[in-house]
């Protein structure tokens, strides 16, 4: 995929998770410019333009970054932090999902600055629901910067 | 005994530094007047003694002075009446030639104006010559005086006194003998007058206020030696003893009296009582500065001591009260008294007490910090429950959902009514997550207490509820609930959990009636919810309020077996109580209670102390 594209940016270590979400995006033909990357360290080598994706323009930046909280190496919290603190990336929408109702968690991520924090439901109805209509919102209602 | 209660009252009033100078006084002032009074009696008995030995020696002496006096004028008397002019006169028969010899000598016998009458009598006792320096003549019957005086030859007798005019007169006869016969008296008068110089002397002989009384023997006459006095009542075989009286002027008397030898007078010596006791009467203001001085000593003395008790004590209490604040005291008395190991006793009690509290607040520090660990690690859990569990669960339960949707014109009914329960029971056990976590959550909750209108928080609900039943018509009745003072989020959780609980247990009924009261006293408000729905089994009534316990299975009535678990768990919080009564296939009434104060207001206005 050519990354000028890039859209969704997903950043999600489960594999089963990573699907559902695609899937319920793709559902409403949301997941044509997304890319998946499993660790925060490569979503912030990619946001970056580091390491192994050294020569990619930075100025191209995805619409809007879902990024799951719990993953090994550097975790969601930590990518939300060195993405707010750098003014090339601080504004690009940035939306959390996470299984975790944690008060702590909520409170830590709007502090950095997330822009929305979505609980994901178990049931895959609700689930499907809930991307989509994040999709939507952030691809199509939301006027970003350019 | 009233009194005496009412003293000890007093006393328990006064502190110990007050109690203990006026114990001590008391015991002082009693200790003073009864040794000063012991001292004053003895002195006074020793003064008495000594008085009364001075009287005994002081008549003595008297009596003896006057002896000799009288001893020397009846030497006198007799050398002149042993004159040959005297003898010759009256044995010639008054023959001129010795006349005025015998004259002379008479004359002679006037030795001072004292001797106021000398004459001459015969053995008739008719006066037969009288000197020329005669200036008084005595008016008694010479015979009457010869009687009671009786005179052998060659000697010489002094007479009783006799009172003429007021004047004291006392006869001096001497006999004048012839042959060793009687042959007349010579009989002169003397005037008891004594002279200055004389009474000088007595009266410092004597000290002052001493009376000297001489009198006849029979106690006829008496005279303080100028002039007739009434004398001191000595009645007959007193004499030479010590006699008490009482006179009018003087009070209580000591006299004694000492016979005057060659005389029928007696001396007396008369002393008042007070002027015996005049030294120690004026002991008294100094047995009385003495007390005072020792009172003064005393108190001071009291109050050293007091002090040196009470100051320790004052330093034990102040130790005492500050301990609570924290601070440690130790209390420096020296000495090795009572008070001294009380003081020991108390830094060794005051550096335990210290060690322990400092132990028991490590102890707390340590339990606090493995209970601060355990409940980060109860948080680990529930938050790697609520992650890691709903993830995998998601993953089934969205497979499970792709399998239906990509494949499931592919599977018979039976194969889909399998995906469908597996997709059930993942979004079931997803819930059972989310109300177990919710449950957990609880315990770690602030209650935030205000007062909540429960009648309006309770049609809220019910509107809420009833948005999802539209086909079935309820029959909710609401009545007077009184507001509640409570956490608003929590009380609705319970309001909720009950309404939606006699919503779902009687949806099965025709006519399904739920009512919702409540009433209120001073400490407490009551609510209940009614439904005439499934009820439960009063025998189980227990088990309603556990965790995952239910009483009816999940085809008849879904749920997860927290929601009561919970209500339960707010109702505790807020330090109420809930019950449930019920009757299998009749309905269920829940009732639950709230404080109308908090406990912690109830403690501080005192309702909880008893």
């Amino acid at each position: 995929m050519n990354d000028n594209k890039v859209e969704i940016l997903l950043v999600e270590d489960n594999p089963h998770d990573a699907e559902l979400t695609i899937r319920a995006l793709k559902k409403s033909n949301l997941a044509n410019r997304l890319i998946h990357l499993s660790d925060g360290a490569e979503a912030l080598d990619f946001l970056f333009a580091r390491g192994m994706y050294a020569d990619r323009n930075i100025g191209n930046r995805p619409k809007v970054i879902l990024l799951d909280i719990k993953m090994p190496k550097v975790d969601g919290i930590e990518v939300l932090r060195q993405l707010k603190a750098n003014d090339a990336t601080r504004t690009i929408p940035v939306v959390i999902m996470t299984s975790s109702k944690e008060e702590q968690d909520i409170i830590t991520s709007y502090d950095l600055g997330v822009n929305s924090y979505v609980v994901k439901p178990v049931d895959f109805e609700g689930f499907a629901k809930a991307v989509s209509e994040l999709g939507f919102y952030w691809l199509i209602t939301n006027q970003g910067i350019d | 005994m009233v009194h005496n209660l009412k003293t000890r009252l007093l006393l328990s009033k006064l502190s110990i530094r007050q109690r203990l100078p006026l114990l001590i006084c008391g015991l002082l002032l009693f200790t003073i007047s009864i040794y000063g009074l012991l001292n004053y009696y003895s002195l006074r008995k020793a003064a008495l003694a000594i008085g009364k030995v001075r009287i005994s020696l002081l008549s003595n002496q008297i009596g003896t002075m006057l002896a000799q006096q009288a001893q020397a004028v009846r030497r006198t008397t007799r050398a002149t009446a042993a004159q040959k002019s005297i003898t010759g006169y009256l044995y010639t028969a008054h023959n001129d030639q010795y006349r005025a010899d015998a004259l002379s000598q008479m004359d002679k016998l006037h030795r001072d104006s004292t001797w106021v009458s000398v004459e001459l009598l015969d053995t008739n006792k008719q006066t037969v010559l009288r000197s020329t320096k005669s200036t008084v003549h005595v008016p008694v019957p010479l015979s009457e005086v010869l009687l009671s005086t009786p005179v052998m030859p060659d000697s010489c007798q002094i007479g009783k006194f006799y009172n003429s005019n007021g004047t004291l007169y006392y006869p001096i006869i001497a006999g004048v003998s012839a042959n060793g016969k009687l042959s007349g008296y010579l009989v002169s008068w003397q005037l008891l007058h004594a002279t200055p110089q004389a009474v000088a002397q007595l009266s410092q002989l004597m000290g002052s206020g001493a009376h000297l009384y001489l009198g006849n023997a029979d106690a006829s006459i008496w005279t303080d030696m100028i002039k007739p006095v009434p004398g001191p009542p000595f009645g007959t075989g007193q004499k030479n003893e010590l006699i008490e009286y009482i006179d009018k002027n003087d009070g209580k008397l000591y006299a004694k009296a000492q016979q005057v030898f060659h005389t029928p007078w007696l001396a007396v010596i008369a002393f008042p009582e007070k002027n015996i006791l005049e030294g120690t009467q004026s002991l008294i203001p100094w047995i009385l500065l003495f007390g005072v001085v020792l009172m003064v000593i005393g108190i001071i003395a009291a109050r050293i001591v007091s002090r040196d008790i009470t100051k320790p004590l004052n330093q034990l209490t102040e130790a005492a009260r500050t301990m609570p604040e924290g601070e440690q005291l130790t209390i420096d008395i020296p000495g090795n008294d009572e008070l001294g190991q009380l003081a020991t006793a108390f830094n060794r009690m005051t550096s335990q007490i210290y060690t322990m509290w400092h132990d028991l607040e490590q102890k707390v520090q340590e339990r606090t910090g493995q209970l601060e660990r355990a409940n980060k690690e109860l948080d680990a859990f529930s938050y790697s429950v609520s992650h890691d569990l709903r993830t995998p669960l998601r993953a089934i339960n969205g497979y499970a959902v792709m399998l239906q949707e990509d494949y499931g014109p592919q599977f018979d009914a039976e194969g889909n009514r399998i995906i469908n329960n597996i997709v059930t029971n993942a979004t079931r056990m997803g819930r059972l997550i989310d109300d177990l976590l919710a449950f957990s959550k609880l315990g770690k909750k602030d209650l935030v207490l205000t007062q909540v209108d429960m009648q309006e928080l309770a049609h809220t609900v019910i509107n809420e509820l009833l948005q999802n039943e539209n086909d079935k018509d309820y029959n909710i009745q609401i009545i007077g609930l009184p507001p509640a003072k409570a956490d608003a989020g929590m009380i609705r959780q319970v309001l909720m959990n009950l309404i939606s609980n006699a919503i779902k247990y009687s949806s099965k009924k025709e006519h399904p009636v739920i009512e919702i009261g409540g009433e209120e006293n001073d400490t407490y408000t009551s609510y209940f919810v009614r439904d005439n729905g499934a009820g439960f089994d009063m025998a189980y009534a227990d088990k309603l309020f556990g965790v995952f316990q239910r009483l009816h299975s999940q085809e008849e009535f879904e749920g997860t077996g927290v929601g009561l678990a919970l209500v339960k768990r707010i109702i505790d919080k807020h330090h109420g109580t809930i019950r449930a009564e019920g009757q299998e296939g009749q309905g269920a009434t829940f009732y639950f209670h709230l404080p109308k104060k908090h406990i912690y207001e109830r403690q501080q206005s005192g309702d909880l102390i008893s």
